[in-house]
C-alpha cells in the first residue's frame, strides 16, 4: 500500500516537472541553433544538415513555450541558403537575446 | 549396466546423423507400456509439433496447421534405439539426414530460396 | 604465434563490435545531460559482460554445445521457450534500432528522411549474410568499426580534468531529474549488457572451432576485448560532456549528437560522426541477425553456420532473412529511432535476468563444464549486477514514460 502510495506521487512529481522540462527542451534547441550557426560560419558543417538540423530546432522550438525563438532560426535557414554570413551573424546575437 | 535419465539426457537432446549433420532434437520419447514387465522405451521423436504439444495441445494444433505446408510422409519422424549409434552429448543415428523427414522444412525453403534469389548457389 | 594472432584479432574484432547504436545514443544523452556522471553505469556493465563474454567462450570450449542448445536441453523446450520468445523479440527491436542508426546516419549526410533508406541499407545487410562468410562479416566490420576510435582521440584533444571525470566513477544521484538520470544508467547497462553479445561469442567459439587451447586467449580475448570497447563506450559520454553540456545542447534527436565532434576535429567531426554512426550500426546489425538465427536454429536443432552457403543451410538462412525484413518494416512505420533505441536498451535490462540466470545454471553444472565450473565469485558478480540492472529498470522505465508524457 505504502510503495503505492509513493508510486503515484512520483508520478505526480513528474506531472509537475512537465513545464521545466519544455523549457529545458526548448532552451536545448536553442542552443543547438546557435552552435549550428556558430559552427557554419567557421565553416565546419555542411549545408545541408546545417538546414536540416535549424529546421527540427524550429519546428521544436515552435512547439513549445519560446515559440518566438523559431523565427529567428528560420531566417537562419535562410541565411545558409543565401550564404549570407553577416545575416547570419546578426541573427546569432537575436537569438541570444531572447 | 549404466542407467539413462530419460528426460535429462534424452529429451532436447540433439540429434545428428550418420555424416555428424544436425537433424533436430528429441521432441518426444515414447514408452511401451507392456503387462507384468516395466516400460520400455519404443521410439523417440523429432518433430516440431511434438515438441509444441508440451506446451498445450491448442500450439499443437497450430504447429501443425503451419507445417502442412511443408511436411510430406513421414512425420512425425521416429526412430529406435537400435538406429542409435553414439550417445553422449548429442545422439548419433544411423541416418541420412538430407533424406529424412525433418528436412522437408529445409528442402521446402531450399526450393523457394533457390528458385528465387541468386547468390544462394 | 597463430594463437597470438588470433587473440590480437578477436580482441580488436570485439573493440570495433562493442559501439553500436544503444551505446552512441545512450552515452550522448548521458554526457549532454549529466557531465560524466554516468561513467559507472558503463564501468558497471562492462564488468558484467566481461564475466559474461569469457563464461560464454568457457562454456562452449569445454561442454561443445552453444548456449541456446544447452539451455534447451537443460529446462525442456516448455521451461525454455518462455525466455527465448522474449529474447527473440528484444533482439527484433535492437535490430530495428540498429537499422535505424545507419539510416539516420545517411539522413544526416544526405538530408534524405530515415524511412526511405529502411530497404536499401536492410538490403545491404542481408546482402552481406547472404554471400559472405563468418570470418569476412567479422573481421570486415571489426577492421572498419576501428574508425570509432576517433571519439577516444577526441576525448584527448578537448582534454577533460581527470579528478572531475573519476567522479563520474562513483555513483551519486544529480540535483535534479532523478527519474531521467535513472533511465539512463538502466539503458546504458542494457546497452553494455546486450545478451545477443555473448549468445553471439558462443556460436562464434563454434563455427572457429575453439578447443581447450583456447581457454587462456579467451580470458584474454574476454577481458581486453570488452575493456577496450568500454573506453570508446566511455570517450563518448566525455566528448558529450566536453562538447555539448556547457554550450546547454541536450541530445534529445540523433541531428545534436552529431555535433560533438565538432569542437575536436573542425570540420571533419561532422563526418567522422556520421561514419562511426553508420559503421558501428551496421557491424552490429549483421551480428544481431546472425545472433537470431543462431539462437532460432540451435533451438530447433537445425543445421546452422554462416559458412554454409544459404542453399545448405536454407531454415538458417531463411531466418536471418525474415527477422531483417521485420526489422526493416519497424523502421519504415517511421517510429522516432533514437526514442526506439532508448526504450530497447532499457527493456533488454529488464529481461536480462531471463536470459543469463538460466546461463549461470549452466556454468555450474558440472555435467556440461567438468572441473571448469563457475567459482562462487563469477556467480554473485554477474548475479548481483543482473538483478540490479532489472529492479532498476522495472522502477526507471515507468517513471520516464510518466515523465515524457
Amino acid at each position: 500500500m505504502r510503495t503505492l502510495l509513493a508510486l503515484v506521487l512520483v508520478a505526480l512529481a513528474g506531472c509537475g516537472d512537465q513545464h521545466e522540462q519544455e523549457m529545458k527542451s526548448a532552451a536545448s534547441w536553442s542552443s543547438t541553433a546557435l552552435a549550428v550557426a556558430r559552427y557554419w560560419l567557421q565553416g565546419d558543417l555542411p549545408d545541408t544538415y546545417a538546414k536540416r538540423v535549424l529546421q527540427k530546432a524550429s519546428e521544436e522550438l515552435a512547439k513549445g513555450p519560446l515559440p518566438d525563438a523559431s523565427e529567428p532560426v528560420n531566417q537562419m535557414i535562410e541565411a545558409i541558403g543565401k550564404r549570407d554570413q553577416q545575416a547570419m551573424r546578426r541573427l546569432i546575437a537575436e537569438l541570444q537575446a531572447q | 549396466m549404466k542407467n539413462i535419465d530419460l528426460v535429462r539426457d534424452v529429451l532436447d537432446t540433439q540429434v545428428l546423423d550418420r555424416e555428424q549433420r544436425p537433424l533436430g532434437k528429441v521432441d518426444g520419447i515414447a514408452l511401451e507400456l507392456r503387462e507384468g514387465s516395466p516400460p520400455r522405451v519404443a521410439y523417440l521423436e523429432v518433430d516440431g509439433v511434438t515438441a509444441w504439444r508440451r506446451l498445450g495441445e491448442r500450439y499443437a494444433r497450430w504447429a501443425a496447421k503451419l507445417a502442412r505446408h511443408w511436411q510430406r510422409e513421414g512425420h512425425p519422424f521416429r526412430f529406435t534405439w537400435r538406429q542409435v549409434r553414439d550417445f553422449g552429448i548429442d545422439i548419433e543415428i544411423d541416418v541420412d539426414a538430407e533424406r529424412a523427414a525433418p528436412f522437408d522444412l529445409e528442402h521446402w525453403l531450399r526450393e523457394k530460396l533457390i528458385r528465387r534469389i541468386p547468390g544462394g548457389r | 604465434m597463430k594463437k597470438i594472432l588470433g587473440i590480437a584479432l578477436g580482441i580488436v574484432t570485439s573493440i570495433g563490435g562493442f559501439l553500436d547504436v544503444g551505446s552512441i545514443a545512450t552515452s550522448a544523452q548521458a554526457g549532454a545531460a549529466f557531465g560524466y556522471s554516468l561513467l559507472w553505469a558503463v564501468l558497471l556493465g562492462t564488468i558484467c559482460v566481461i564475466f559474461l563474454v569469457e563464461m560464454s567462450g568457457r562454456f562452449s570450449i569445454v561442454s561443445g554445445h552453444t548456449i541456446v542448445d544447452a539451455i534447451r536441453k537443460r529446462f525442456g523446450f516448455a521451461g525454455f521457450i518462455v525466455p527465448f520468445a522474449a529474447s527473440l523479440l528484444v533482439n527484433l527491436l535492437v535490430l530495428a534500432s540498429e537499422l535505424g542508426g545507419i539510416c539516420v546516419a545517411l539522413q544526416l549526410l544526405t538530408g534524405i528522411r530515415f524511412q526511405v533508406w529502411a530497404i536499401p541499407v536492410a538490403l545491404a545487410v542481408w546482402l552481406l549474410l547472404w554471400l559472405g562468410t563468418f570470418d569476412v562479416v567479422e573481421d570486415g566490420t571489426a577492421l572498419l568499426g576501428l574508425v570509432t576510435l576517433c571519439f577516444l582521440v577526441a576525448v584527448f584533444t578537448l582534454g577533460p580534468e581527470p579528478r572531475e571525470l573519476a567522479a563520474g566513477f562513483v555513483p551519486r544521484l544529480p540535483g535534479e531529474e532523478h527519474a531521467h538520470y535513472l533511465f539512463l544508467a538502466v539503458s546504458i547497462i542494457g546497452a553494455t549488457i546486450a545478451p545477443y553479445l555473448f549468445l553471439f561469442y558462443s556460436s562464434g567459439a563454434i563455427e572457429d572451432k575453439w578447443d581447450k587451447s583456447y581457454i587462456t586467449p579467451n580470458r584474454y580475448i574476454a577481458t581486453l576485448g570488452m575493456s577496450f570497447g568500454a573506453i570508446i563506450s566511455m570517450a563518448v559520454i566525455v566528448v558529450a560532456a566536453l562538447a555539448l553540456k556547457p554550450e546547454g545542447i541536450r541530445v534529445e534527436e540523433y541531428e545534436q549528437a552529431a555535433l560533438m565532434l565538432v569542437p575536436a576535429f573542425g570540420r571533419w567531426g561532422f563526418y567522422l560522426f556520421v561514419a562511426s554512426l553508420a559503421i558501428a550500426c551496421f557491424g552490429a546489425a549483421l551480428e544481431l541477425s546472425l545472433a537470431s538465427a543462431y539462437s532460432v536454429s540451435q533451438a530447433f536443432g537445425w543445421n546452422w553456420g554462416e559458412d554454409l552457403e544459404p542453399r545448405s543451410a536454407a531454415r538458417f538462412s531463411s531466418a536471418y532473412t525474415i527477422f531483417i525484413a521485420l526489422a526493416a518494416l519497424i523502421v519504415l512505420s517511421g517510429l522516432n529511432p533514437m526514442k526506439l533505441t532508448l526504450f530497447s536498451m532499457a527493456i533488454t535490462a529488464v529481461i536480462l535476468p531471463l536470459t543469463a540466470l538460466p546461463f549461470l545454471v549452466l556454468m555450474n553444472d558440472a555435467r556440461y563444464m567438468g572441473e571448469h565450473v563457475n567459482s562462487h565469485f563469477s556467480n554473485i558478480v554477474v548475479l548481483l549486477i543482473v538483478l540490479l540492472a532489472a529492479i532498476l529498470a522495472v522502477v526507471a522505465i515507468p517513471l520516464e514514460i510518466i515523465g515524457s508524457k
